[in-house]
């Protein structure tokens, strides 16, 4: 029997079993009663990382834009059926994708959902990739580029990013750009996959009504023979003034759509700190700007915002960016008036009671997370891949406090680290 | 899954109970069927307007902070085209008291907070207050408006538009930018207090609630509803008979988005049509499908190309983002995959295939509470059973005959195109 802890979170009505099978970290939730159950598999590896030592005492090297999501795309073609197609066959759906630190691959089903599982790990664990099929996969991921190009939201979140960065290679879009896409060879993604794609560096989650201990030993032979160095991405920290304060581009759209963001000098590190800053800045942009705030409410009824207005914090171990903003008819007014709210913000802080109501709403959401077999595995997969216990974020809720959301409303509010995205009808 | 129960609590209003001790939260959802008209607006006003404020919670931050003291209960309110009714609902969403840390009583108040949400707007001299009444039917306007940005849906929401004119179908259920913005404040409210008096109703409620609860908040609303005289939506108009069709629209893009629009002609009765939703899925619903594979994999002549029906309507909608220049060949391509299913060219592995992906969806939405009761809205309109598991029984007992038959019913009606125009190819 393979050894495990059996994590339980009594008012959620949760548990979760962790093991480490043959180096690989695992996650098993049960699910009593439910008819759906998810696998998943994430790994440590996603856009961001392309300059890495292959292993321990190993030289740097660098790999073009756009490869992690390449590799996405490369084992879901599979070794000898499509990826696609085998989990078709089983009832099952599937899909991968890929962002900045990471990159994970996932199916939900109702039936076989062992040969699912192992398929997962079959797949992922095995690339087969040529020259050939590289090739043609490029013509199929530029036309992927091209559908985010006709995206709206996406060019003006990645018109603000390549504003907030100069070297930090968040400012790219995970796909990277049809130019980079056609330099990618199979080498590229090969030696990715040697230096990432090992136990130790990937996280494997499932959720579903199914016996734990059972389905541990079952893994245990589906991840045989899988070791090997393991390679390590160079940390790039981006620090000083933004590198262009703002940046306008037109397309066919109905509306202006304006997006403002605020870059933190690196990032918190790993663990602990990560989900901290994570919480705070939650807190804070939700106690500020969530619908139950005095100012949503004025800027909603003096018709600055609307309902597609949003505000969020994104935080890696390197990197820390907030975003606030959506569509708007007068575009400079948007921009000023929040401005002026986050000044004010500063000044006078958060209010106690504020931070109370966003902390009952966040309970009451953090729920709602465990309710379907999807939701409950790409939790504890977000927890696990950040190298934290399942259920930190619910505990974490609860040790929330005031004082750091505050702290970092202070540190995040920096006019030379701000950076406006407009995006114009044309 | 046990079985919804059905309850009359008053004129036209039913209640179904769905009593799930697994989910963990309540979701209540009310319901009104009405009629989609070129006065569609009217009513599509009323989920934004009845968030913004009712007697006892008068603004944006008081019905916020309502909802918070819930434990963040989730409020949502919409219209939706359903065969040829515009659906109005209101749904609140409550964590079940249980995952609670204070274990309050938040499903009768939540019930309660969503009976004051219907019936008692904020009304200033019998009107919504004008500013707020203003402010929201702009958003409204806008959101319209900003269908354009999202190009897959614009797309088909343009066939549908031209393919079903003169049919109440062509009526988006939001109305138009136009009728939105020229709807009054007086013709909003009078189209609130119809739909309270005349609309039939159904109030939904799924998840761990306590029955004496929920059957007393349903019993109360009824009773404030009061007299009613129930007005019944009139069934959807037959489809024309005639020669296909073709439109296009020239905007900004890169990549062209074909939607070809069929008619269904409609099965009515209790008894099942699996061989329709098995021809769609054998036609376009996932990586086994014809067109999937023949159009996508086999000649790379789209990104995308799927197919969905839209069954209370009759309506079949095949949508792929393609090269402009392609549409002829790519039409012919579908219509092919179309006749081959009708010549019952079905292998035993896209049977298989497709009756599992057929399965995992419908048993995939007993873990759904919002799923089933979307599942539940639409079958009644059909006359069949409120279950997906009676439907899912249907389909497993199905051979290639239903397909063949259901092929016979379907026929190409509109086709459009989405072009960039000049890039275009004569």
């Amino acid at each position: 029997m393979i050894p495990s802890d059996r994590i339980v979170e009594a008012r959620i009505g949760e548990e979760a079993r962790r093991a480490r099978v043959r180096g690989l970290p695992v996650l098993l939730a049960r699910k009593p009663g439910q008819v759906r159950a998810t696998g998943v598999l994430g790994v440590r590896f996603g856009s961001c990382d392309r300059e890495f030592v292959e292993g321990p005492g190993g030289a740097p090297t660098r790999v073009p834009d756009g490869v992690a999501h390449f590799l996405e795309h490369k084992l879901f073609e599979g070794r000898t059926v499509p990826v696609f197609q085998r989990y078709a066959e089983l009832g099952a759906a599937c899909n991968a994708a890929t962002s900045f630190r990471t990159t994970h691959y996932y199916f939900t089903c109702t039936d076989h959902f062992e040969t699912c599982l192992a398929f997962l790990l079959d797949f992922v664990q095995n690339p087969s990739i040529t020259p050939e099929r590289v090739e043609k996969e490029k013509g199929i991921i530029e036309q992927e580029i091209r559908m985010y190009l006709d995206n709206p939201g996406w060019r003006v979140f990645f018109n603000l990013l390549g504003a907030l960065y100069e070297r930090h290679p968040v400012r790219n879009p995970p796909g990277g750009t049809v130019d980079s896409v056609r330099s990618i060879t199979a080498e590229d993604c090969l030696r990715c996959h040697r230096a990432f794609y090992r136990p130790g560096n990937l996280v494997l989650v499932a959720a579903g009504d199914f016996d734990p201990e059972a389905l541990l030993s079952r893994i245990e032979g589906w991840v045989a023979g899988w070791e090997g160095p393991e390679g390590a991405a160079l940390p790039v920290s981006e620090e000083g003034e933004v590198r262009t304060r703002e940046v306008e581009e037109k397309m066919t759209i109905s509306r202006p759509r304006v997006l403002l963001g605020f870059r933190s000098d690196g990032g918190p590190g790993p663990g602990e700190a990560l989900i901290r800053e994570d919480l705070a800045g939650g807190f804070a942009l939700e106690a500020l700007f969530g619908r139950s705030s005095e100012v949503f409410q004025d800027l909603y009824r003096r018709g600055v915002i609307d309902e597609s207005f949003s505000a969020s914090a994104t935080v890696e171990t390197d990197f820390a960016f907030t975003v606030l903003g959506g569509e708007t008819s007068e575009p400079a007014r948007f921009r000023e008036e929040l401005l002026v709210t986050l000044e004010r913000a500063k000044r006078e802080g958060i209010r106690p009671e504020d931070f109370e109501r966003v902390r009952r709403r966040h309970v009451g959401s953090a729920v709602r997370r465990y309710q379907s077999s999807e939701s409950t595995a790409m939790g504890h997969l977000r927890e696990a891949l950040r190298g934290l216990p399942p259920f930190a974020h619910v505990r974490a809720l609860e040790e929330a406090r005031l004082e750091e959301a505050q702290e970092w409303l202070r540190r995040l509010f920096r006019p030379d680290r701000l950076a406006v995205s407009v995006l114009l009808p044309a | 899954m046990p079985a919804f129960e059905r309850l009359r609590v008053g004129e036209g209003i039913f209640l179904h109970r769905l009593p799930v001790d697994r989910f963990k939260s309540v979701t209540c959802r009310v319901v009104f069927h009405l009629p989609l008209t070129p006065r569609a607006a009217e009513a599509a006003l009323l989920p934004p307007l009845l968030r913004r404020g009712t007697r006892f919670h008068p603004d944006l931050v008081s019905i916020g902070r309502r909802l918070d003291d819930l434990y963040g209960a989730a409020l949502d309110g919409d219209v939706s085209r359903v065969g040829e009714r515009q659906v109005l609902d209101l749904a609140v969403d409550v964590v079940a008291p249980r995952h609670l840390p204070e274990r309050a009583d938040v499903l009768a108040e939540g019930l309660e907070f969503l009976r004051e949400l219907l019936l008692e707007p904020r009304l200033e001299d019998g009107r919504f207050p004008a500013d707020v009444f203003e402010q929201e039917r702009e958003n409204l306007a806008r959101v319209v408006e900003g269908l354009l940005d999202d190009r897959i849906s614009y797309a088909t929401e343009r066939c549908l538009a031209r393919m079903c004119e003169g049919e109440p179908y062509a009526n988006y259920p939001y109305g138009t930018p136009e009728t939105i913005r020229a709807a009054g404040n007086e013709a909003v409210v009078a189209r609130h207090r119809s739909i309270l008096r005349s609309a039939p109703a159904d109030m939904f409620v799924v998840g761990p609630a306590e029955p004496a609860v929920v059957e007393a908040q349903a019993r109360t609303l009824a009773e404030a509803l009061g007299t009613r005289r129930v007005e019944t939506p009139p069934e959807p108009v037959p489809p024309p008979d005639r020669p296909r069709r073709r439109f296009d629209e020239e905007m900004d893009i890169d990549q062209a988005k074909l939607v070809l629009g069929f008619r269904v002609a409609r099965r009515s009765g209790p008894e099942e049509d699996p061989g329709l939703a098995l021809f769609t899925t054998l036609l376009g619903g996932g990586p086994f499908s014809k067109l999937f594979r023949k159009v996508r994999e086999e000649r790379s002549l789209a990104y995308y190309a799927s197919a969905s029906l839209e069954r209370p309507k009759g309506l079949l909608v095949v949508q792929a983002g393609i090269d402009p220049g392609k549409e002829e060949e790519v039409t012919e391509l579908c219509l092919a995959q179309v006749e081959a299913l009708r010549r019952g060219e079905i292998d035993d592995a896209e049977m298989v295939a497709g009756k599992r992906a057929l399965r995992t969806r419908l048993r995939g939405l007993d873990d759904s509470p919002s799923g089933l009761i979307a599942y539940a809205v639409e079958r009644a309109l059909l006359g069949r059973s409120p279950l997906p598991s009676d439907e899912e029984a249907a389909v497993a007992a199905a051979g290639p005959g239903a397909v063949v038959e259901a092929a016979g019913r379907v026929w190409l009606d509109t086709v459009f195109l989405l072009h960039p125009g000049g890039k275009r190819k004569a």
